[in-house]
Order: C-alpha cells, then structure tokens, then sequence
C-alpha cells in the first residue's frame, strides 16, 4: 500500500469496518436500500392518483390540460440530463478523474437549481391562473367539482419532489 | 481495585450517552424509553379495564373510554411493540452476533433514536393536550373530517417515528449483508438474525406507505380537500388498503423477532441443535413475503370486491404454513432435549403455546363467512393479542432476560424471574381467554358499556388483567435490584453457542478484541451431555 492510501484509510475508514471497500459497499447497499424506501413512499401517491383517474377520468382530462406542458417537458428533460451527470460523475469517480467529476457535480447541481427555477415558476403561474385546489364551499361537494382531488395530488407530489431535490443540491453542495 | 474497561464504563459524561455511537449504548437508550411507553401504554390499557368492571362504565365518560383505547393501541404499536426488540435486542446483538465491532451506520443509529423520541413527544404532546380518540387505526373520514381531538399531532408523531423504523431496518440489512465475521456464512447465521433479517424488509418496504398515507390524511384535515372523504370525492377504502398494506406486514414486523429469539432460547435450554435449520431461516423470509400480500383480509367487511376478500383469505391461510413449520420445529427441538426451566426458557415455552393459540384463531378470522361473525369483535382483540402480548412480550421479556448477564453483567434472581413469567402466562391467559368467548358471543370492540350478562367475562378478564400486571412491575424491579445486588455473571452464563457469549459480560466498547473466526453453524448443543461447541472464537 502505497503512503498516500493509508493516509486516506486512517482518515475516511470508520471504526467498524476492515477496509475502505467494505465501507464502499455498505455505503453502496445503503443507498440502494433507501431508493426502494423512496419507491414505496411516492408508491402510495401514485396509487391515489391512479385510482381518482379511474375513479374521474372526464375531469382529470380536463383539470390536467390546465398545466403548463412546456415547462412540464423542460423540466422533465434537465431532470434526465442532470441524472446522467451525475452518474458521469460517479463514472469519473471511479475511473480516479477528479477535476472531470467535480466539473460533472457542478453540472448537475446547476442543473437542479434551474429546474427548481423553473419550478418555481410554474407554481406561480399554476397560482396565478388559478390551477390550484379550491377549498371547498359546501359539504358534501358536488361530484362535477373533484379536479381539486388532482391539484391536491399534484401539488403534494411536485412539493415533495421539490424538497427531495433540495435536500439533494445540499448534499451535492457538501460533498463538493 | 483492578476494574474492566466495559463499554458500561468507558465514558460516565451524559454527553458520552446521549452523542454516543456505540450500538450497546444506544440500545440501552432506546430500552429505557421503550420501557416507559410500555408503561405509559400499560396505564391506559388499566382504564379501559377498570373501566369495563361493569356494565356502564362509572370510572369515566364514552369520551375518554375512545381516548384511552387510542393512546393503547397507538403508544403499545408504534412506541413499544415495533420498536421492541429490533432496537434493543437487535441493536445490542446484531453486531455481536455478527462478531463486528459495530453496525454499519453508527451516526443513522444514533440518529434513529432522535427520530424515536421526536415522534414519542409529538404523540405524548398530543395526549396532554387533550388526547386523540380515533383508534390506533385512524379510520377516515372519521378522523380527517369529524374527529374533535389531537389527530393531527398525534399522526406527526406516528409518522416522524417512522422513520426511525426506516434507519433501524436500514442498518440491520446492511450490516448483515456487509459485516460479517470471517467465516460466518449466512447458513451459519443465528436464526435470531434470520428474524431481523426478514423484519428489516418489512420495515423498509412498508413505513414509507404509512408515511404516505398519514401524510395525505393529514393534508385532508387540513384543507378539506377529498382523499379519503366520499362526501368530498375521495374514497375511504383507498384508506383502508393503503393503512393495511403497511399495517398488516407490521404484524409480522411485532412477532418475526419474538420467533427470532425464541430460536436462540429453545436450543440452549433443551440442549439440542435446532431441529430444521433452513426450514427456520426460510419461514422467516416467507412470512414476510407473504405477509404484504394479505392486508385485505382487514377488510372483508368493507365492500371490497368478493373475489378479492377471497384471495386475501387463501393468502391469509398461506403465511400460517411457515408460522406452523417454526412451531413444529421448536417442539421438535424440544423432543429428547436436556430441558432446563430457567426463566428465559419458561417466556420461550408460553410463547409456543400462546402463538400457537394466536395463530390458529387467526385462521377463524382469515375465513370469509366465519369473519363476518367475529369481525370488529373481542374475539379479534383476543386473537391480536395472543400474539402480540402472548407472542411478542413474552419473547421481549425472555429475551431480555437470556441476555442480560451479557448487557449487564450481572445476574438477576432466578427465583423471581421464574415467578414473574408464571404470572404473566397465567395472568394473560386469564385476561384474553374470555375475551374469544365474548366476541364470539357478540361484544363489538371500542365499545365502552356493555349487555349486563357479559359482566362475569369482563370481571374475569379484568382480574386476569391485574395479575398480568403483576407479572410486568415484578421484572421492573428485580432486574433493576441486580445491578446492585446481582451476582457477577461469567462470560457465557447460559453455556450457549452464540459469538456474543465468547467475550465478556459486559463487552468491550468494540465488542471483540479481535475479530472471531468462525468455524461451525449455531447450536452446537450436545443433548447426551450437555455439552456445546462455540460458533467461533477470537484470534489470537
């Protein structure tokens, strides 16, 4: 072992573990672990939204040609470029480019602060529009009024995605 | 006087408590405050007993009848039976089972029990304020739309809580898959990791739903915007599947490790191998499995559609297969051992018996014609809580005590202990026996007066009560004495095979001087002799 590994062995390598490759694993399996976790939790929401779809597909048609398409479609494409980045980024981790990683970090932590421009954005636009759920007047409500079921779903989905990717630009931020 | 560097003493400072990471301390941490729920849960239970000595209730008002079966049913699930034994047996043995010298995410450990006690403030928060009166079940819209009380606090807490689940099953499967000795394949595994293993999934796949769940609950109180709601749109049995679909496999996340320790006592004290090693493992991972897919059988009664209420039934039926091959081989264990009744042994032994009673009458419920008799009855209430106090508590506490020579070092009155588990299993029995005999002849849940020719199975069920009550406050106190007046305990007291008895009672800050070898599989008991293998030792 050259001097330099032990130097990062005896900074970076916890108590509990033999070697930096268990530890890399461990932190491997973590994260994959905490993916599922992710999966089962928007999971639920999916399903609501599938079931009032089903449940009111006339006023869902409706209701969801209120949003912003464009934005919509931009997001979704700086969202897929900014994964790719990042997974760049983790392929120069591992072939030991770091000035090429850290510029791929970068990338993708522009790229997430712009979605969340345009995201923010939209909201306005969405709020401004009125494309938001209506506290509603009476009760029981009328069945023709349930695009609020929609909004609510969307609002509650995007937001959560929102604060995840949040959470993400600091992390990203940390680790640069 | 020359004393051992123990991790009990290798820093006296409440900083070096409350910041450590060191998986022994925080599995203390989270054993006091999963004992003072219990008891927090056990006092409401004490109401509603009291409360059901006669037939209209004089000790309190319908109200706060609702609110105490809540705080029971909320503070006993998610505060003390799903935390039970993953975080303070599991945290605790995982690594020493495992002969690691920590589990892979010290700081998330820690963090878990942050999580923990955030939660549990939420919820007490909520109880002081005026209490929640929906059920543990928070059936909607009752409570997103009319309940007057706390609800929303109280789900905060149940969701922050969740997330400590979430890390707790996140640490174990990691540190399972990573961190095992030289030697130590997964046949070779304690079946008691096999448990934490199988509960671990749960965990993981299943909180997030609740978290989900909880969350769009909570924004339909909130905004009175329909999720749950049919008089706002929303679908209340959308509720329904998305609550079970975490809150039935968090059944088998309260029992899969009561099986788990039931496993590691039953061969110690008979003297014998365990009969059908990967049987055990297997069932484990079945249960599991299995039991995502059989949430529906809560909800016979909903309007489900029938073909669906018929499959739940089949799948229903199929999880009691593994659980009856864990059964089956305890008792094939026990066949020709060297039997010792020490107190751990006898918590292990009621936990056969009374699982056994819980499991089968699970299968009178998980038939469609026969549930809608019994369902929302005593006799479900009865049947739950053969498995979670007659399974889960009885294996808590038997597991508790097989290894508190090892977390303590001491030794505890055997005399007592003997007693203590002789009053549980008596004062269970008499508790929740009536209770099938009620629901069978009709006496609905949550109800808080009943017909007056019930009143001698309340009575009953209300001294059996008091006794079971005994059998919890007796361990409270003699363990707590042995710490003072204990004997000194040997390394492995027990004589048993695990790593976590090849260094001292109580360990070192890292568990293991040196890494173990290990070498053979667990219970390497012989029954001719009473004799034992180690599953390895330290080097060197």
């Amino acid at each position: 072992m050259v001097k330099s590994e032990i130097e990062i062995t005896a900074k970076y390598l916890g108590i509990q573990f033999d070697n930096l490759k268990q530890q890399q694993e461990a932190a491997t399996v973590g994260m994959w672990i905490f993916l599922a976790t992710e999966v089962l939790f928007f999971g639920g929401l999916i399903l609501a939204y599938v079931v009032y779809r089903s449940t009111y597909p006339d006023i869902f048609d409706q209701a969801g040609k209120e949003f912003n398409l464009a934005i919509g479609t931009t997001n979704t494409v700086i969202l897929l470029t900014s994964s790719y980045s990042m997974a760049l980024a983790i392929h120069a981790v591992k072939t030991e480019r770091n000035n090429r990683a850290a510029n791929y970090l970068a990338l993708t932590w522009f790229l997430g602060l712009i979605f969340l421009g345009l995201k923010a954005y939209e909201y306005y636009d969405d709020i401004v529009r009125q494309v938001i759920p209506k506290f509603p007047q009476e009760y029981p409500i009328p069945s023709s009024n349930t695009s609020s079921i929609l909004y609510l779903i969307y609002y509650t989905m995007t937001g959560l995605h929102a604060l995840h990717l949040t959470i993400g630009l600091g992390v990203i931020a940390v680790i640069f | 006087m020359n004393q051992k560097t123990t991790y009990l003493n290798a820093g006296t400072t409440i900083k070096s408590w409350l910041l450590t990471q060191d998986h022994k301390r925080i599995a203390l941490l989270y054993l006091i405050s999963i004992t003072l729920f219990f008891f927090i849960g056990g006092a409401a239970a004490t109401v509603i007993r009291l409360s059901l000595m006669t037939p209209e209730s004089t000790l309190v008002t319908p109200d706060t009848y609702n609110k105490m079966f809540t705080l029971h049913g909320v503070i006993m699930v998610w505060f003390f039976l799903i935390p039970s034994i993953p975080t303070v047996l599991g945290n605790f043995l995982v690594p020493m089972m495992i002969g690691a010298r920590d589990l892979a995410y010290p700081r998330l450990n820690l963090a878990s029990w942050y999580i923990y006690i955030l939660g549990g403030i939420f919820t007490l928060a909520a109880i002081v304020a005026g209490g929640v009166d929906t059920g543990w079940t928070f059936y909607t819209p009752y409570s997103s739309m009319f309940s007057n009380s706390y609800v929303i606090a109280t789900a905060v807490g149940v969701f922050i809580t969740g997330f400590s689940s979430i890390l707790t099953g996140l640490n174990f499967i990691v540190t399972i898959h990573q961190m095992r000795a030289p030697g130590l394949t997964w046949f070779r595994l304690p079946i008691f990791l096999w448990s934490l293993y199988a509960t671990s999934i749960i965990l993981v796949l299943a909180t997030p739903v609740l978290a989900i769940t909880l969350l769009l609950l909570m924004l339909e109180r909130v905004f009175r915007i329909g999720i749950f709601d049919p008089a706002l749109g929303g679908d209340p049995l959308l509720f329904q599947h998305l609550f079970w679909f975490y809150s039935h496999p968090a059944v088998y996340i309260m029992i899969l490790p009561g099986m788990g320790v039931v496993s590691e006592l039953i061969p110690c004290f008979s003297r014998k191998k365990l009969f059908g090693y990967r049987f055990v493992a297997f069932a484990s991972i079945a249960i599991a499995v299995f039991g995502f897919l059989v949430w529906g059988h809560h909800m016979f009664v909903s309007g489900q559609s029938v073909y669906a209420g018929m499959i739940f039934s089949l799948l229903s039926f199929l999880v009691s297969i593994p659980s009856a091959i864990k059964v089956f081989n305890w008792t094939a264990t026990l066949y020709k051992g060297q039997i010792t009744y020490s107190t751990p042994m006898l918590y292990a032994l009621g936990f056969i018996g009374l699982f056994t009673i819980g499991g089968l009458t699970g299968l009178f419920l998980a038939a469609l014609a026969v549930d809608v008799h019994v369902h929302d009855t005593y006799f479900v209430i009865a049947h739950f809580h053969y498995i979670m106090v007659g399974g889960m508590v009885s294996a808590y506490l038997g597991g508790i005590h097989f290894w508190w020579p090892k977390i303590t070092g001491r030794i505890y009155s055997e005399w007592w202990g003997k007693l203590a588990a002789l009053f549980l299993f008596f004062g269970f029995n008499l508790t929740f026996f009536p209770q099938f005999i009620l629901g069978y002849l009709g006496m609905p849940r949550r109800y808080h007066s009943y017909p007056p020719e019930f009143q001698v199975l309340h009575v009953m069920s209300t001294l059996g009560a008091s006794i079971l009550a005994v059998g919890y406050i007796l361990p409270f106190f003699y363990l707590i004495m042995s710490l003072r007046y204990g004997a000194k305990s040997s390394n492995n007291p027990w004589d048993a095979t695990g790593l976590e008895w090849q260094t001292e009672s109580p360990p070192t800050k890292h568990n293991f001087h040196t890494t173990p070898t290990v070498t053979l599989g667990p219970y390497d008991y012989s029954p001719v002799t009473g004799g034992f293998i180690p599953q390895g030792v330290q080097n060197g």
